[in-house]
This record gives C-alpha cells, structure tokens and sequence, in this order.
C-alpha cells in the first residue's frame, strides 16, 4: 500500500469552476474509475489562514489523500481521458509516501477525547546542494528536537518520501493544453503540526517561537535560494503548507454515488 | 567553436592559466570516430544494479556509446585510454579543480565556467590528513558546465565512496580497480534562480578507472533519470517519461571531448601543482 497526496491552490477567481470541476468531474473519475485499486480516497478543505501563512508557502484550496492498495497502470486502459479543471493553478504533490508516519515525535499519547486541533500541513524538501543524508540529520537530530519545544505543540510527525515515482492513474487529454507549470514532485518530506487553533499556532510559529540551530545552508552563501529564518526552507518552492481540520470534508469512496461513462 | 571567455586578472596571475589558452586535444581516432556513431541497442548497455560487474576482469561487449534503456534512462559509456595518467592524479584532480573555478575552466575551456564546494568541504580537502579519495568522495560540487550547444546548466555533483554507490568492498582492489569517481548529479536546469516547480531531475555517473600497461583507462558510465538512494540505485523518472536521445548524445560527446583534453596535460600539471593546493 501507498499514499498520495495532492495539496492544490487555487486564485481566488476559479475558485468556483474549480470547486464543481473538482466535484463533478474530477473526484467522481478518480473514485469511480480507480475504486478496485483505492482504499481511501479523501478531500480536506483548506482552512482560512491568518495573513502571515504567506511566508510559509501557503496553498488555500484543497488537500487531496489518497491511499493505494496498488497501483494501477498509467495510461487509458479502457477509460476515457479526464475531465481537464477550468485552471491550472499551483499544485504540490507527493505521489509515493508510505502510508504511516516514519517519525512520530511528539503527542501519540493524548487521548482522542482530550482536546479538537487543527493540522498544519506541510511538504518540503532540502534546498538544491543539501546532500539527502545531510538534510535528513539536520532534520531528524536537530530540527525535530527543536520543533518539539514550540510552546503549544499537541502533535507533531512525518513522513520521508520514496524517491521511486508511482505511475499516475489515467490519462489527460492530448488535445487539451497542459499546464506550462508542471507541479512539484519530488519532496523530501510531508509532515503535521496540530495545535489548538490558528492562534495558537501563531504564537507557536512567530509571536514565542523557540530557538532554532540554523542549518548550515542557510548561513553559507554557497547554497543558491535560501533563507536564514525558519522554517530555513524557501516558502514556496521547498517549503509548502495549508492548514486543515481533523476529518476529512469528502470521504469520495463512501459517500458519492458518481455518474461517469 | 565558442568564443572563450576573457580570465579576469587575477586567473590570468594564476600559472596554471597558460592550460586555458592550450589548443583542444584531439580525442584519441577511436573515439573520434565514436562521437559521430548512432545509439547502440540497449541491450548492450550495463544496469546501474550490477555494478559489480565492473570489477570482474575484461570488457563489456560494447565500452563505448549511448542509447535510451526501456525504462526511459538515458545511458552512455566511454572508454578512454589515459596513457601516462596514475590514479593518484585522477584523485588529486578530483580534489584540487574544485579549489578555484579557473582549474575547472581549463580542464574544458569551451564549456567548463566553475566548480566550488562550500566552507566545510573546502576545509576538508585542504587538511593534510584526509585520504586522498576522500577530498572528494562524500563532498558535493557545485558546477555551472556547457554541454553540446545548450546554454550552461547548473549541477550539484553528489560525488559518493564506493561503498555508498554498492560496490563489494571485499573486491574493490587492484587489479580489478584502480580508483572510482562516481556519484549522482542533480540537474538544476539553467536559470539562476530555478522556479519553485522546478523538478530536479538526477544522473548517476560513475568513472571506472583501472590500470593499463602504460597508464589508466577511464571506464565512465551515465545513467541519465537514475539517482543512488541508500546505497542502491533509483530510477525517478516518471513512469512513461524517456530522456531523448539526443540527451545522452550530447553528454557522450561532451565526455569524450573534456576527458581526451583532459588526459592531455593531467601528467603536467600534476607535477607541477600537486602540492599547491591554495
């Protein structure tokens, strides 16, 4: 089994034909067509971010999970192309995550009933010249450390990607113009931060943060496109994130009918 | 031919600027004749995952050409006879041009533009303790370099040991070899500033070096789509993606033109830089 996700951000004027493409057309394909291969096929609204998620790569419409029992072949293979969305805005994607956390570092142990938390959602990737077993030992033995003193902190994981890219199901139009942007796909990681609100997770993050090592990239000028403050991940382009709640809006497996030849 | 660029001043002070302004070398007739030659069939070419077949005595059936495997990598393979050149050179060189972009440009004037490492690495290389193999070996350059007529694309060359590109360390000797650079690059494409979509796309690359009666020869290999993860290497192009042909093409005759000038004043500049590595 294997999971993927797709982070979406959409301007705020397709927001509409998006929303009923992404109802109407897109899901209902996915769900419809791929149902044998799929154990669970989710979509998260994006939550309202307060005006400083900018710097942190926010994307604001949708997170799409997806978790595969297998993987089925790319290509048409007896279904028709999918519906193209009216827009093609920003889209990050990480097509093969395992399907559990690898590192669960902090919160395992509260129990469901203690308190509701909202997840800051996050995919990132070490900047260009950051060796992966480098990146990984400043993520895992100083970072992480480091992330788990923000004050009001309930909940904190993540998940390293295979670099090993899953074939994606079905197939676009080829008479229908592509994005000229393709989207991201070669994350290093995702991972969760929950806290109890967007609130607090403005004084975690940027009113009483905690002290961070910075990593050496971000203080050597031989390391192209960095930044010298946390997350030490250029928003954006190494660093992505939204903010959704606990249950997923659409559980597109179980509670849709679809009509789709 | 591309119109060289004028060294500043200060490369021009430097005495190992006279190689920037050396004739090209001609490449051995062999491979001369090799630049021009169609793709060979895949069939032909070695898989990254046995890459211990390397160390087995012999040749391939083919050591020299290019095609694209049936996953979509792109592959090439030169075999460039080095007479005169040591491994103890191939190793000094691995480390010294990556002091000062000007010894990366007169390795291959019309194409080269910089090599650097950061502060960290730099330091390693210019401690006197650290083996020789190892001033390269585990450290990344970072490398601006033209290949064929494309304008030039920024590289950061993830240079590994050969226990970390798998090979059986209980075989990695003489005469089986010599020394290996190898590793995996990352393309960054060829805008300083690459756009946050940008897709980083990878090639393991790998110069088998193994004596010869009279010198070395350079067995290098590319397998274009292909990156090493935990010691085992990757193919991370997206399903139903191939490299064009004309990818590995152009990476052949690049190969085969910066080594041929290369193996030309390795011998010299060896003895008289060796020890100045500032």
């Amino acid at each position: 089994m294997y999971k993927s996700v797709v982070m979406m951000d959409v301007h705020a004027d397709d927001i509409a034909p998006m929303e009923r493409w992404y109802y109407r057309d897109h899901s209902s394909e996915i769900a419809r067509r791929y149902g044998p291969w799929l154990a669970r096929h989710d979509s998260y609204v994006a939550l309202p971010a307060p005006p400083e998620a900018k710097d942190y790569g926010y994307y604001g419409f949708r997170v799409t999970e997806t978790y595969w029992h297998d993987a089925p072949l790319s290509g048409p293979r007896g279904a028709l192309c999918f519906t193209p969305p009216p827009a093609w805005d920003k889209v990050a994607v990480a097509s093969n995550l395992p399907p559990q956390p690898t590192e669960d570092f902090l919160g395992w142990d509260a129990l469901p009933a203690e308190r509701a938390c909202i997840r800051w959602y996050i995919m990132f990737r070490y900047p260009l010249g950051v060796r992966p077993e480098e990146g990984e030992d400043w993520f895992l033995n100083v970072h992480a450390p480091e992330v788990m003193k923000q004050p009001g902190l309930r909940r904190f994981f993540s998940t390293k990607l295979k670099l090993e890219p899953i074939p994606l199901a079905g197939t676009w139009s080829p008479h229908v113009a592509m994005a000229t942007d393709p989207p991201m796909v070669q994350f290093d990681r995702t991972m969760e931060l929950w806290y109890d609100s967007l609130s607090a997770w403005k004084n975690a993050v940027i009113d009483d943060p905690p002290t961070y090592t910075k990593p050496e990239w971000s203080v050597d000028s031989w390391y192209p496109n960095t930044v010298d403050t946390y997350p030490f991940l250029k928003p954006g382009a190494d660093f992505v994130s939204t903010f959704l709640l606990e249950r997923p809006a659409d559980e597109f497996l179980r509670d849709a009918r679809h009509y789709v030849p | 031919m591309t119109q060289l660029e004028e060294l500043t001043p200060e490369e021009k002070a430097r005495p190992y600027s006279k190689y920037y302004y050396l004739p090209l070398a001609e490449p051995t007739a062999e491979l001369k004749a090799a630049r021009e030659m169609p793709p060979i069939d895949p069939s032909q070419a070695q898989l990254p995952q046995n890459i211990n077949d390397f160390l087995d005595p012999g040749y391939f059936e083919v050591e020299t050409g290019y095609c694209v495997l049936p996953n979509g990598a792109g592959y090439l393979a030169v075999n460039n006879k080095m007479p005169g050149v040591t491994a103890d050179m191939v190793n000094w060189w691995f480390a010294w041009h990556s002091l000062d972009p000007l010894r990366y440009k007169i390795w291959y004037p019309p194409g080269h533009k910089k090599a650097i490492v950061n502060a960290r690495a730099r330091k390693r290389i210019l401690d006197p303790s650290t083996p020789a193999p190892l001033k390269f070996q585990g450290i990344t350059h970072q490398v601006v370099e033209g290949i064929s007529s494309s304008p030039p694309a920024h590289l950061w060359i993830n240079f590994l040991t050969p226990e970390d590109m798998g090979f059986d360390m209980s075989r990695f000797h003489s005469p089986n070899v010599e020394t290996v650079v190898g590793g995996f690059g990352i393309n960054a494409g060829t805008a300083d500033d690459p756009p946050p979509s940008f897709v980083r796309g990878g090639s393991i690359m790998m110069h088998f070096v193994r004596a010869i009666p009279d010198g070395i020869e350079f067995r290098t290999r590319f397998w274009i789509g292909y990156r090493f993860v935990d010691r085992a290497p990757v193919c991370v192009l997206p399903p139903g993606i191939a490299i064009p042909v004309n990818i590995p093409r152009g990476l052949f005759q690049h190969n085969i033109d910066e080594f041929s000038n290369l193996r030309s004043f390795l011998p010299q500049i060896y003895r008289e830089e060796q020890d100045n590595w500032l």
